[in-house]
């Protein structure tokens, strides 16, 4: 089992980038600019949970298992909020907060939040880098046109594809905008239960299509095919069949030799020179909590929005944090708003078995300024959960109708919450809004004794019209489709753990924290590569499009004004 | 039918005799011999270990499939007080294999291999874990400087107080002169009831975990918890789809498929009170029934 901290090319002593984060954006930057010949060195706050990850003779061994209880409940990769929490508020009136726990802690780990997710790869489509000009302040919301198009990041995404591996097929999204070629793998096995809904929707008119996403459908890049064993969202892959960053990108960064990455180490301040607008190093705490400092020419930001903003904003105490002079930085936070149902079937579906969402539909994406059509999402049509989730579903039934030992017995058994369940989530635009942001909790702290992000948001009457659109055709779906019942989950807010947003990007500084090619306008020698560069949400899953605007953003530090170079060296 | 329970029933047998054969004394555990295994360590007293079955099957009350006290709840909790008596505790059960499915042949489908229990070795905790266990388990007042924010949320109240607040509070309404092997699943249901809400919703965590999760922590012995349940638990590393790099297609167990329905018939239907109990719920939801 591997103990080192430390991993790939560990005599490493100078570096040209440090790239904070190993996840979905930092470790697809690592990839770029090792490939170049620079020097990088990749600070993790998280462990390592791939044993020989920086091995060049054989695959890593994952420490993931299909094991609900330390991947759901015991926060084997998550920040615990015991020791790490969040705070949360709806809005400034609230007063200092109304809640400390997790709120959308990504996890924490080597690979990032990308080593829990079932990696659904799904593009976003042309129409979504537009939505400033198509929809303006619509409902109040800070919509903004991506200083990026569609069309530009074609290349990156369809590089971005294959160096995850990602599986679907081509024009099967009557939807989609166009590729430039066809997805590196066909689908894989599709869920029974997503082939019952299929069946639904086409009585319906809408369009049901394999799901893209990073995992295997065969034997790809020297790792194996997915095994169907039905741990997928929310579970790291047990066998290298999912393209986790930290075994594709990431992995092929450490084997270059002009990486190292160092893990438990946590960056908690930049320091910047006295004008500002150079980075001079990163304050870190080592494994044992002892300070470090690391230095290098240019540095990446890629820890997640919410924690990017906070290390600005920690970074400059009392004051309005580094790279802030137009003041937004923090703002725009965004999650896709999920409207959620869920079918019960008279007969088992056994939503267990497979990748827990093989198949979706983006009928309900719907069209900028059309009544008719409000912009939703791409809709999940997943299985179920395993046992805890499947009990204390039902104890949080039994805390409105009163708690009945023998019932809660029964229902485990016939499983009317689990084994019979087609689960629903549109992922849906969620509008930018200045009035939802990250900043510091003025009170709370994690065992660092750092302030921990507090998070403001409400979500706007965009997305909650569209919800309020789409929820009733998706419960006539669930009728279409066989089921028995069919209910609307509760809204909860924030609802997902899509997180986008807080360090926009765009052409203008006074509006914008970034620019378009990803360096903060205030500060020449520092980038973000993630969500954070987000200045709208889109209504798909966002990591194919932060991979994207990764390979994007490092291409131009390899490459300034021609970043599509490093597709090809 | 449950996967296990057909597929490697036998297997399982022979691996409860060997467990058995290399460590006598650990007789309801199912940990292979180099495993180093959450033991009972005699945390709880008997009489307390008694009370806490009660509650337990007050909770999953005890009928043709076990009740909590014989899904290993005792156990489970008692592995997870004493956690930090270990190194690494047993916070984190390894992987990515339990051995209970076999490794794919060169097809794909199982091969008559299996791999070891990797979720028997437990995996190390940083800084951060470790601390935020110590917290859960000892609570504030058990680890030196308490939590972070206790002056906001009050002390953390450790997992140790609140299962011995939940046993005091069950024994104090235990019927006197009753043994506990004796007492009723009424009277159970009235142990349980004088908890208070927060230590109630505490235990019934616990119970629930020990019930329904790996059996390497302590719980679900034998699996019966998923059995019960007709769970098939973890399927790695063979899975449910096989495919064989030869051909570049895929075979579904034919048992389990994972795009067809099961090719057994339904081993628990839903019944009538089940069926109206979910009907008033979705309606509570405003939701749908369809005919």
């Amino acid at each position: 089992m591997t103990t080192s901290t430390i991993l790939g090319n560990t005599s490493l002593t100078t570096f040209d980038v440090i790239v904070i984060g190993s996840g979905a954006g930092g470790g697809t930057a690592a990839y770029v600019l090792t490939q170049a010949g620079l020097k990088v060195l990749v600070l993790e706050a998280g462990m390592n949970r791939f044993d020989g990850l920086d091995d060049p003779s054989a695959l890593p061994t994952p420490r993931f298992s299909n094991d609900e209880l330390k991947m759901g409940y015991r926060n084997f990769i998550t920040p615990d909020p015991i020791v790490e929490p969040r705070t949360f508020r709806a809005s400034a009136s609230d007063g200092d907060r109304t809640y400390i726990g997790d709120v959308q802690s990504l996890p924490k780990t080597v690979g990032g939040g990308a080593a829990h997710a079932d990696l659904k790869m799904p593009r976003f489509m042309a129409q979504d880098f537009t939505l400033g000009t198509d929809l303006q302040n619509t409902f109040g919301a800070n919509f903004a046109d991506w200083p990026v198009t569609y069309e530009m990041l074609e290349p990156f995404y369809a590089f971005g594809e294959r160096g995850l591996g990602v599986q679907g097929l081509a024009g099967a999204n009557p939807f989609e905008s166009p590729r430039s070629g066809p997805f590196p793998m066909p689908p894989g096995v599709p869920m029974y239960v997503s082939q019952l809904a299929a069946i639904g929707l086409g009585s319906l008119g809408y369009t049901a299509f394999p799901y893209p996403m990073a995992v295997n459908s065969q034997v790809y890049d020297g790792r194996p095919a997915c095994v169907d064993c039905g741990y997928c969202s929310g579970y790291g892959c047990p066998n290298n069949a999912k393209g986790s960053p930290a075994v594709t990108f990431l992995r092929k960064a450490l084997l270059s030799g002009n990486c190292m990455l160092v893990t438990q180490t946590r960056a908690i301040a930049l320091t910047a020179n006295a004008a500002g607008n150079t980075i001079t190093g990163v304050n870190c705490l080592d494994p044992q909590g002892q300070p470090i400092t690391y230095t290098a020419d240019r540095y990446v930001l890629a820890c997640s929005p919410i924690e990017d903003a906070r290390l600005l904003l920690l970074s400059d105490k009392g004051g309005p944090g580094l790279g802030n002079s137009s003041g937004v930085l923090g703002r725009n936070l965004m999650f896709h708003l999920q409207t959620t149902a869920v079918g019960i079937f008279p007969q088992r579906v056994h939503g267990h078995r497979g990748k827990t969402v093989s198949t979706g539909f983006a009928d309900f994406r719907g069209v900028p300024n059309d009544p008719n059509h409000p912009l939703g999402g791409i809709v999940e049509l997943s299985g179920s959960e395993f046992l805890l989730d499947e009990a204390n579903y039902y104890r949080q039934i039994f805390g409105v109708f009163g708690f009945n030992a023998q019932l809660l017995k029964n229902l485990m058994r016939q499983s009317p919450g689990r084994d019979r369940v087609l689960a629903i989530a549109m992922q849906a635009e969620d509008a930018p809004q200045l009035t939802n942001q990250v900043d510091l909790d003025p009170a709370v702290v994690d065992i660092d004794g750092l302030p921990v992000p507090r998070i403001t948001y409400a979500n706007s009457q965009f997305e909650l019209s569209a919800s309020a659109f789409y929820g009733p055709k998706i419960l006539d779906f669930m009728g279409a489709s066989g089921a028995k019942y069919a209910a609307l989950g509760p809204a909860s807010m924030p609802g997902s753990d899509h997180i986008m947003g807080t360090l926009r990007m765009g052409m203008d500084p006074t509006t914008s924290v970034c620019d378009p090619t990803g360096r903060f306008h205030d500060i020449g020698n520092l980038y973000c590569a993630d969500g954070a560069l987000f200045p709208t949400s889109s209504g798909f899953n966002p990591t194919m499009t932060i991979v994207a605007l990764s390979l994007w953003v490092a291409g131009g530090m390899v490459s300034p004004g021609n970043p599509e170079a490093v597709l090809w060296q | 039918m449950p996967k296990h329970l057909i597929r490697v029933g036998r297997r399982r047998v022979l691996q409860w005799v060997g467990t058995t054969a290399c460590a006598s004394a650990l007789p309801t555990f199912t940990f292979g011999c180099g495993a180093s295994p959450p033991a009972q360590t005699g945390y709880f007293s008997d009489t307390d270990a008694a009370v806490l079955n009660a509650l337990a099957d007050a909770i999953i009350p005890p009928d043709d499939a076990p009740g909590g006290s014989q899904l290993g709840v005792v156990n489970y909790i008692s592995t997870l007080l004493t956690a930090f008596d270990s190194d690494p505790p047993l916070i984190y059960a390894g992987g990515p294999n339990s051995g209970r499915e076999a490794i794919p042949s060169g097809t794909g489908a199982p091969s008559g291999t299996f791999p070891p229990d990797d979720f028997a070795t437990f995996l190390p905790l940083d800084r951060f874990q470790t601390q935020a266990w110590q917290l859960r388990i000892f609570g504030s007042s058990g680890v030196k400087g308490g939590g972070p924010n206790d002056a906001i949320t009050g002390p953390v109240i450790g997992l140790r107080d609140a299962v011995a607040t939940a046993i005091s509070a069950g024994a104090a309404l235990m019927p006197p002169g009753v043994a506990a092997a004796d007492l009723t699943q009424a009277q159970k249901q009235t142990m349980l009831g004088g908890i208070d809400r927060t230590t109630l919703s505490t235990l019934m965590d616990l119970v629930l975990e020990a019930a329904f999760t790996a059996p390497e922590y302590g719980g679900n012995p034998n699996l019966a918890g998923w059995q019960m349940c007709n769970f098939e638990g973890d399927s790695q590393p063979v899975g449910y789809s096989w495919f064989d790099p030869s051909t570049g297609t895929y075979t579904e167990d034919p048992n389990h498929p994972v795009s067809t329905p099961n090719p057994y018939p339904d081993p628990m239907p839903v019944d009538a009170t089940t069926d109206a109990f979910i009907g008033m719920v979705i309606s509570a939801l405003g939701g749908k029934t369809f005919s």
